[in-house]
């Protein structure tokens, strides 16, 4: 390893851990690549984990998560897990500090992680009924505001599981490292979180009622393959 | 990961659709955190830095090395042990063989001036100088066989000190005062007065202080002219009281003394020193416990006085983010003065509230220690908002000329 060499010249479309070593190294451009890549879903999933109640602190949590990272830039070792990992767990702590402070209860109910979640409800007792969808895009965004508010009742460690798996990417295993929590509790909170989100939802889809709507482009599943295009909803249930 | 939970479709496909997904961080925020990157690198090393583990294969000069081995060895710090235990020893050996004289004259002067008042009994001769010091002296001598505890050589030293003494009496007989018991009386006083508004200095800068000296510490005012120093203000009453038995000649004595005192009192008194009793006599007499409570009370006052403890131990690094400004940088003197301006300004104003915005815009000014965000100050166009880290959220009703003072760092 010639250690003499000049820094490598990194590009934008570098990964994450090369332009955060170029940062480290003073290349402050990497920085502002990183913040371009990843400031909008950090941001997104910030207002998401604070919720309606704490939607005011979400830019406190976001500044100082990336202060964070900036101030970290030395010591910043890539171990097992990846960069984006690093940085949505950092904004979760912060989260989950200022949910504490400002008196929102945190912390799972007693035997939750443990105990399997029945659900209640009458499901597709609020989803909206498809002949009743002008278009495709309508349809999916009221499922999507829809959603939000069916979030806003799931506990934090729930919400945590799922949005770090289904809106970032983040596998249960990395989720499950980066919060220093059990493989098998980051399952059973992301199974609970999937189970209270399709009971709010009106859940389970009927495979039979939407077979005819296509999710929209870009939303495989981890049981996808690349390029396998649109699928049927009811094709997966 | 085989155990991993697959995504649910339909939820995945409605979070992409929700309202919030086109959010973006406000402008500011994103241009703070940038300019924040930025600065860092400003003083940054050069490009090619090389890389810790460089670092720590490249060997140190050869001198440093021996150097740090030489430090390093037992032997040398035995040695050094060694010197300083000796030199401690020696250090407490000659201070045994001490004490302090020129200290302890005024004190047996008052003394004696005390216990002569005290015995009626022997009152002192009219001009007769010699019989009063011989008196003087024996009691003087009585006082230290009163004290038995005192060991036979402190009880010697005290008799050769007593030879030293007595010439100092006799000073104190004379018209005129002695000089250096004044200042060391006072000094104590001045002493404490000074630790208070340093202490609270920024606050004391701009507004009247908790804490003021007294007349008689501060600077020497017509008050103490008929009590110019505090030698002769024990003196006096023995010739005052004993008027009947004291010689007339005693109490002219005194007299001259109290004039030689005020005319020096007068002399000393230059235009700094008037200005100083101006300033003392108009000052509060003495200090409001409430309006130290309130002091301490102040959001602003406290970080100040943690932020100022800690950069001055070393022990954290402190950084803001100055009203009106996107950047971070370090707590710097203009912090403390803009901080200290807010301490003055806010003083007893700041009330608990839940409410952590009020409607309409704000400037946000925050501190970080070590990185960790401590405070938030929203400057709104009715007062100032205290955001704590730990959730406290205080305001505090200012008027506009005061907020718009507030508003450039």
């Amino acid at each position: 390893m010639n250690n003499d060499a000049a820094p490598r010249v990194v590009h934008a479309d570098d990964g994450d851990v090369a332009l955060m070593s170029a940062f480290a190294a003073g290349d402050v451009q990497a920085f502002e690549w990183l913040y371009r890549r990843h400031h909008a879903a950090l941001y997104r999933f910030v207002r998401r984990l604070l919720g309606r109640d704490g939607a005011a602190q979400a830019d406190e949590v976001f500044q100082d998560t990336w202060l964070r990272v900036v101030h970290a830039k030395e010591r910043y070792v890539p171990q097992g897990a990846s960069f984006r990992t690093w940085l949505f767990t950092l904004a979760h702590h912060r989260a989950i500090d200022v949910l504490r402070r400002s008196g929102r209860e945190v912390a799972l109910p007693e035997g939750e992680d443990a105990e399997p979640f029945v659900p209640e409800g009458t499901p597709w007792s609020t989803w909206p009924r498809p002949e009743d969808a002008i278009d495709e895009v309508v349809f999916w965004r009221r499922a999507g505001a829809k959603l939000l508010e069916c979030l806003e009742q799931l506990p934090v460690a729930q919400k945590t599981a799922f949005l770090l798996h289904h809106e970032d990417g983040i596998t249960l295993d990395e989720i499950s490292r980066a919060l220093g929590i059990g493989f098998e509790t980051a399952k059973s909170r992301l199974r609970y979180a999937l189970s209270k989100l399709r009971t709010c939802m009106g859940a389970h889809l009927d495979a039979a009622a939407l077979s005819w709507r296509q999710v929209p482009d870009g939303d495989a599943t981890d049981s996808d393959k690349p390029g396998s295009g649109p699928r049927r909803l009811g094709a997966r249930a | 990961m085989s155990g991993d939970l697959s995504h649910d479709a339909h939820l995945r496909a409605a979070l992409r659709h929700a309202p919030d997904h086109a959010l973006a961080p406000p402008a500011g925020v994103s241009q703070t955190i940038l300019n924040a990157a930025r600065q860092l690198h400003k003083p940054a090393r050069p490009a090619a830095t090389p890389s810790p583990a460089v670092r720590i294969t490249v060997a140190p000069p050869r001198a440093i090395a021996w150097l740090r081995q030489w430090f390093a060895s037992p032997r040398l710090a035995g040695g050094l042990a060694t010197g300083l235990v000796a030199a401690l020893g020696l250090g407490l050996w000659i201070d045994l063989g001490r004490e302090p004289v020129i200290d302890r004259a005024p004190v047996e002067a008052a003394k004696e001036t005390r216990s002569s008042e005290a015995t009626p009994a022997a009152p002192p001769a009219v001009g007769s100088g010699g019989a009063r010091e011989d008196d003087r002296r024996a009691e003087m001598a009585a006082v230290q066989q009163r004290t038995p505890e005192a060991p036979a050589a402190s009880r010697a030293k005290r008799s050769a000190d007593a030879a030293v003494i007595a010439p100092q009496i006799t000073r104190d007989v004379d018209p005129a005062p002695p000089k250096a018991p004044a200042p060391r009386a006072a000094s104590p006083e001045r002493r404490q007065n000074r630790v208070a508004p340093e202490s609270e200095s920024e606050l004391a800068k701009m507004s009247p202080p908790e804490t003021a000296p007294p007349p008689s510490a501060a600077a020497p005012t017509p008050a103490p002219r008929s009590e110019p120093a505090p030698a002769v203000t024990e003196v006096a009453p023995a010739p005052a009281e004993a008027t009947d038995a004291a010689p007339t000649a005693t109490a002219a004595a005194t007299d001259n003394r109290q004039r030689d005192a005020a005319a020096r009192s007068d002399m000393r008194m230059s235009s700094a020193a008037a200005r100083a009793a101006a300033v003392a006599g108009a000052r509060a007499p003495a200090v409001d416990p409430a309006v130290e409570a309130a002091a301490a009370a102040s959001p602003a006052f406290t970080l100040l006085r943690r932020a100022r403890s800690e950069l001055g131990n070393g022990n954290a690094r402190w950084t803001w983010m100055p009203p009106g400004k996107a950047a971070i940088v370090p707590l710097d003197d203009a912090a403390h003065e803009w901080l200290a301006r807010v301490a003055q300004a806010t003083r007893a104003r700041w009330i608990d509230t839940t409410e952590r915005a009020s409607a309409g815009e704000a400037l946000e000014v925050r501190w970080w220690r070590d990185d960790w965000p401590q405070a938030t100050l929203r400057i709104e166009a009715d007062g100032l908002r205290w955001i704590e880290h730990s959730g406290r959220i205080r305001h505090a009703p200012l008027e506009a000329a005061t907020l718009q003072r507030l508003r450039s760092p």
